[in-house]
């Protein structure tokens, strides 16, 4: 077990900002740390990483208590800390140098191979003779995420790691990772689910301080199947009321005066009655399409309601 | 503690700090010893107590603007959180910094031996310099600007602003320097406390040691009031954890 959390709860003052969340990443995992802004997410990877101290409950990284002995977590854990903090005025290759040596003060000589080889690895070969207040930002988080490497960590835990990037960019540090979970256990925190079905192996939901799923992305999708979601166009207005004749009808969304999200169990019965209440209605159906639900629909359906 | 050492010396000699802080101490002090009104050549007097007295002065504004970046800057950016995630203590980082900046110290310090070696090279074989006093005086001016530079880190530690830190830094090395001492004059401490409230500042201690004769108890003094603010530092820092 690369990471497992017990209980782990954080009080700002009488606010309680992670409230009593376990769970446990095997070694060589990628778990999705999902939750809304605010949902606690900065804060548990903060007590992670030793540098605040849970109110109460404990986590141990690579058989070390995050408590007990901080030094020996540090020294297993790579960290990218929120909002990606660098020094602007530090060359990439003097930074990474310096990340190195802070981490591991009695290494001898080989420091230009294991910066080169992070280089490489994150992509930073073309820009790695500037400044690193003169790159881009995708650039620039490719350093952070080099900066957590550099001490080849068994865990990494970046926060948010591709929060403000561009579209190719998204795609690039989305690929990174995937690449570095290969050989690592990687916890990784964002509010974009599509990068969780891209990326990840497990999914944590966290919704105000509490655990609201935890499963594979697979099983998560899985939830949904027994629900289905069908768009119904009409070609004259109708009203919501009417509708409620359709017996296999759960919920009806309104989108306009004659466009509606409905949802059911059964797929081919749901449909066939709204064909038939058309046709008593002598309303044309101009529309009857079935939406895929995503897991972004599970997000908003589990961080919403509560 | 090596590498942070190493960082923040690299940063004050490729930024104009470590320059501006060598000359402004340097100037300064050599207009008013040699050039402007009452220096010592119009004086005729082999001594440097224009430079001893006037140095700590000078200290008190020059130290606070070197290291009011030191963690001001770090907590503004949120480096410090960097730092901190990383497998080093606190202390190490504290101490990392203490010392990058007691060097930049040692480095503005050292070229005033200068104006010794010229003062004894220009006075009377029958009127020397008094070479006890003025070794006395030096190591007790090295003292003192690392005390100030202890009160610096301490000063930058406590707040993510670099002004404010700065005038609190001003402030804490003024009122350690000399405040007791004012202090120490109002005649409702006359005859009882006054002698107590003077050891507490700093400057009683630089007396003590211009006079030429070092005593243990002042070497003590000014390295607990080190220690002291090193500790206070550490506390800052790891205030985010209360």
């Amino acid at each position: 077990m690369s990471v497992s959390v017990q209980h782990l709860s954080k009080y700002y003052n009488t606010q309680k900002a992670v409230d009593d969340i376990s769970f446990v990443v095997k070694k060589g995992e990628i778990l999705g740390f999902l939750g809304p802004n605010g949902a606690g997410k900065s804060t548990t990877m903060k007590m992670l990483t030793c540098y605040l101290p849970p109110s109460s409950g404990s986590a141990n990284l690579c058989g070390f208590d995050i408590l007990k002995e901080p030094l020996a977590v540090k020294q297993k854990i790579g960290y990218l800390p929120e909002n990606n903090p660098l020094y602007y005025d530090m060359y990439v290759k003097e930074f990474l140098e310096f990340a190195l040596r802070i981490s591991q003060p009695h290494l001898k000589s080989k420091s230009g191979s294991i910066i080169k080889e992070t280089i490489d690895l994150v992509g930073l070969n073309v820009e790695q003779h500037k400044k690193i207040g003169q790159l881009s930002k995708g650039y620039k988080q490719r350093v952070g995420i080099a900066q957590a490497l550099i001490h080849q960590p068994e865990v990494l835990i970046l926060d948010e790691p591709t929060s403000g990037l561009d579209p190719n960019q998204l795609a690039d540090i989305r690929q990174l990772i995937r690449n570095l979970g290969k050989e690592r256990t990687i916890i990784f925190s964002t509010h974009i689910m599509q990068e969780v079905q891209a990326v990840c192996d497990k999914v944590v939901i966290i919704n105000k301080g509490k655990i609201v799923a935890n499963d594979t992305a697979d099983n998560l999708q899985n939830r949904l199947k027994n629900e289905v979601c069908i768009e119904v166009e009409f070609e004259n207005e109708i009203e919501e009321e009417e509708l409620k004749i359709i017996q296999q009808l759960h919920a009806i969304e309104k989108i306009s005066n004659n466009n509606f999200m409905l949802r059911g169990n059964n797929s081919k019965q749901l449909r066939k009655e709204i064909f038939e209440f058309a046709v008593h209605k002598k309303n044309s159906l101009l529309t009857l399409k079935e939406e895929t639900q995503s897991l972004e629909d599970v997000f908003h359906q589990l961080t919403q309601s509560s | 503690m090596n590498a942070i050492l190493k960082k923040e010396i690299h940063l004050f000699f490729s930024s104009l700090i470590a320059y501006v802080s060598m000359g402004v101490f340097f100037i300064a002090l050599a207009l008013n010893l040699f050039i402007f009104d009452g220096n010592i050549l119009d004086s005729n007097y082999a001594t440097l107590d224009t430079f001893f007295t006037l140095a700590p002065w000078i200290l008190i504004f020059l130290i606070p603007a070197i290291t009011m970046r030191s963690f001001a800057d770090e907590k503004q950016r949120g480096t410090l959180e960097f730092l901190t995630t990383k497998p080093i203590t606190d202390l190490q980082i504290v101490l990392g910094k203490y010392f990058a900046a007691l060097l930049l110290w040692t480095f503005t310090f050292l070229p005033t031996f200068i104006y010794f070696l010229a003062i004894r090279k220009l006075s009377l074989e029958d009127a020397p310099i008094d070479s006890g006093a003025t070794y006395g005086s030096y190591i007790g001016l090295y003292f003192l600007g690392a005390v100030f530079v202890a009160i610096g880190i301490f000063s930058s530690a406590i707040t993510n602003n670099q002004i404010v830190a700065f005038l609190v830094g001003v402030f804490l090395c003024y009122l350690m320097y000399d405040a007791f001492y004012r202090l120490s004059l109002l005649p409702i401490f006359q005859g009882q406390l006054d002698y107590f409230i003077q050891s507490i500042g700093l400057n009683a201690h630089y007396d003590s040691i211009s006079r030429g004769v070092v005593d243990t108890r002042d070497i003590v003094y000014f390295i607990s009031v080190i220690a002291l603010f090193l500790i206070g530092t550490r506390t800052a820092i790891e205030s985010r954890k209360w």
